[in-house]
């Protein structure tokens, strides 16, 4: 009960000094704020969601480097002359999927409206759980075949078709036609290995591509469990050094990952060598956290630091009532831990708001030309991690005023003397 | 119930050094109430900080109950001045932001006491006081006589053994420092408490069971 009492406590101590309640809470309330979009932008990335309900047994390969010499480097996504390699020999996989992006121009009378696209594999449709809303997805035969079929969105689908299903109907693609065979739900631009909004047989467009070991595909590698992982890697990284011995000598092949799905957030678009997996992964989010705790940490340091004086011959009338030095530390980090949990949760609130409100900004990816359906997906970790992070500001930014304070001798307080 | 032993204190800055109190010996007996005169700057605070554990003497020893405290850890000498001392101080000393009740409760936020038991002590104390009907005001809004009569009743409401009285009339009117004084008396009388006073006020002296004087940080009389 002592602690509805201290509570009670802080915020009438908070309420006294309203532009130090004001400054606190604020900022706190920003950092929160910035903390939770980045953790809401991260959490969508990384976590399982439909259709991607399986992305935490999922690694993927994007990206690879071919170096000739000292001063020749090229780095691109994955070439047809690889996918033997890196597909078949894989044998720790469950199921391996070959995709690439595309894009999906419409004709229509008002003009043309230009739409993602990916081509893809039958296998994708095992990797990714998708609800169809008509039709079904292409099947093997037809992907041999090489079938100019195509599963839609919702939203291609109106377009196109109005309120009726497309499936059984034709449209043309490029200048040819396609049949649709599939409807399926709009899915979120944030799930980045599923989202189009038409996918049609990679099949059709492989056999025009180079053979070359540089293009423009991805491979998603879906693993019984995460316990394969390292079984996967290892299986690619021998992959990659059988390929290296049947290179010429002075080239050599890097094939970045493959990575999960936190590490193809963090991966970025620098040399895929210099990037150190999980490891650069956490670094990475260290960091941002130490950035985004430092700047709080030392304004709540400076509001509490120049609240010393005023609050001296209260913490001396503590003290001269039976309050110990740690008793003080105690009352007042709690009391700093009250300001920082307000301001958390005027940022989380905020932060809500702003990931409907903003989400085109917050999710849009920067290749994707047309703003696509996002579902924002709020992780409870996300929310959980924030309350963490509000009590350790609250500790780390109280710790030292706290303490600073505890040590005024009461007598000297008291009088009206410094210590 | 206290007793100081050829007590010295000196405040040295790099400059100056200031003899505060020069050899004290005092003994103050359970259930005494005694005044401390003198003129300003003689040492009767400086007498009261260290007898109430918020300071060190810089010399000598000080008992209270035949224990010295003030070699003991922070924790423990916070327990004894939040259960044997009361304090009552000149400017009152009460904590802005909190209401009267809130005020009063203070020292008992800092021993096991729970929150139904707290605001009985509490309530008791304050209508001790006659301040019952003012019990959610806050200081602000009180005059100078009722904020020493919280002040008091924060001073009494762990039922301590010793009252240390810095000039608690010292910034009121004669009607209420003749209040204050009545309340000090009742309280020496009704629950034994053992009050030092320090006073400027000859008339409140005289009321006390025994006066001492300071001179120059020395005992004089």
């Amino acid at each position: 009960m002592k602690w509805i009492t201290y509570t009670k406590l802080a915020l009438k101590t908070l309420w006294s000094n309203k532009f130090f309640a004001f400054m606190s809470v604020v900022g706190v309330a920003v950092t929160i704020l910035l903390l939770m979009l980045a953790s809401i932008q991260w959490d969508n990335a990384i976590s399982p969601k439909a259709p991607e309900v399986n992305l935490d047994r999922t690694l993927i390969v994007k990206r690879v480097k071919l170096e000739r010499g000292n001063d020749n480097t090229w780095m691109s996504g994955v070439g047809r002359g690889l996918i033997g390699f890196i597909t078949d020999s894989i044998k720790s996989a469950q199921t391996v999927s070959v995709f690439m992006s595309s894009e999906l121009n419409i004709t229509m009378d008002q003009g043309t409206s230009q739409h993602s696209a990916l081509m893809v594999d039958p296998n994708f449709w095992q990797i990714h759980q998708f609800e169809f809303i008509d039709g079904r997805p292409f099947t093997q035969p037809e992907y041999d075949a090489k079938a100019q079929v195509v599963v839609i969105n919702q939203n291609v689908n109106r377009i196109l078709f109005g309120e009726e299903s497309g499936v059984g109907k034709t449209m043309v693609i490029r200048g040819q036609v396609y049949t649709v065979i599939g409807v399926v739900a709009d899915i979120s631009i944030t799930c980045h290995n599923a989202y189009a909004e038409a996918w049609a047989p990679l099949s059709l467009v492989m056999q025009r591509m180079n053979a070359d070991y540089l293009g423009s595909l991805s491979v998603l590698y879906l693993a019984k469990s995460k316990a394969d992982f390292s079984a996967i890697k290892s299986e690619v990284k021998e992959a990659e050094r059988k390929i290296n011995t049947t290179l010429e000598k002075d080239m050599r092949l890097f094939i970045a990952g493959p990575d999960t799905s936190l590490e193809a957030y963090f991966r970025g678009y620098g040399d895929p060598e210099e990037f150190n997996g999980a490891v650069d992964a956490w670094i990475d989010i260290i960091i941002r956290l130490l950035i985004l705790m430092i700047i709080p940490t030392i304004n709540l340091i400076a509001l509490n630091l120049t609240r010393i004086d005023e609050r001296k011959e209260e913490i001396a009338v503590r003290k001269s009532f039976g309050a110990s030095r740690w008793v003080i530390v105690r009352q007042l980090l709690y009391e700093n831990i009250v300001v920082c949990f307000i301001g958390g949760v005027i940022g989380l609130l905020v932060s809500i708001w702003c990931a409907y409100a903003f989400s085109e900004l917050l999710f849009e990816p920067s290749w994707n030309q047309s703003f696509g359906h996002v579902d924002v997906h709020f992780s409870p970790y996300v929310f959980i991690g924030s309350l963490v992070f509000v009590f350790i500001l609250g500790i780390l930014s109280g710790i030292v005023p706290a303490y600073k304070t505890a040590k005024l001798s009461p007598a000297l307080a008291l009088k009206g003397g410094e210590q | 119930m206290i007793q100081l032993h050829d007590v010295t204190k000196i405040y040295r800055t790099r400059s100056v050094e200031t003899v505060a109190l020069d050899s004290i010996n005092l003994t103050v007996d359970k259930g005494e109430f005694i005044s401390v005169m003198g003129p300003s700057g003689c040492g009767k605070s400086t007498l009261l900080n260290i007898v109430g554990l918020l300071d060190n003497p810089s010399k000598g020893l000080v008992t209270i109950d035949g224990k010295q405290w003030d070699k003991q850890s922070d924790k423990v000498i916070a327990q004894v001045r939040n259960r044997t001392i009361g304090f009552i101080f000149q400017s009152f000393h009460l904590i802005n932001a909190l209401s009267v009740t809130d005020n009063v409760e203070v020292p008992l936020l800092y021993r096991n006491v729970g929150s139904k038991e707290r605001k009985r002590l509490v309530a008791e104390a304050i209508e001790r006081v006659g301040l019952s009907h003012r019990a959610k005001h806050f200081p602000a809004e009180l005059s100078g006589g009722q904020c020493q009569r919280v002040a008091i009743a924060r001073a009494i409401v762990g039922n301590p053994q010793i009252i240390l009285a810095d000039e608690p009339t010292g910034n009121l009117d004669s009607r209420n420092g003749a209040e204050v004084m009545n309340i000090l008396n009742s309280l020496n009388a009704d629950m034994g408490a053992t009050i030092v006073m320090v006073t400027h006020d000859e008339n409140l002296a005289e009321k006390t069971g025994r006066t001492i004087r300071f001179f120059d940080g020395r005992q004089v009389q």
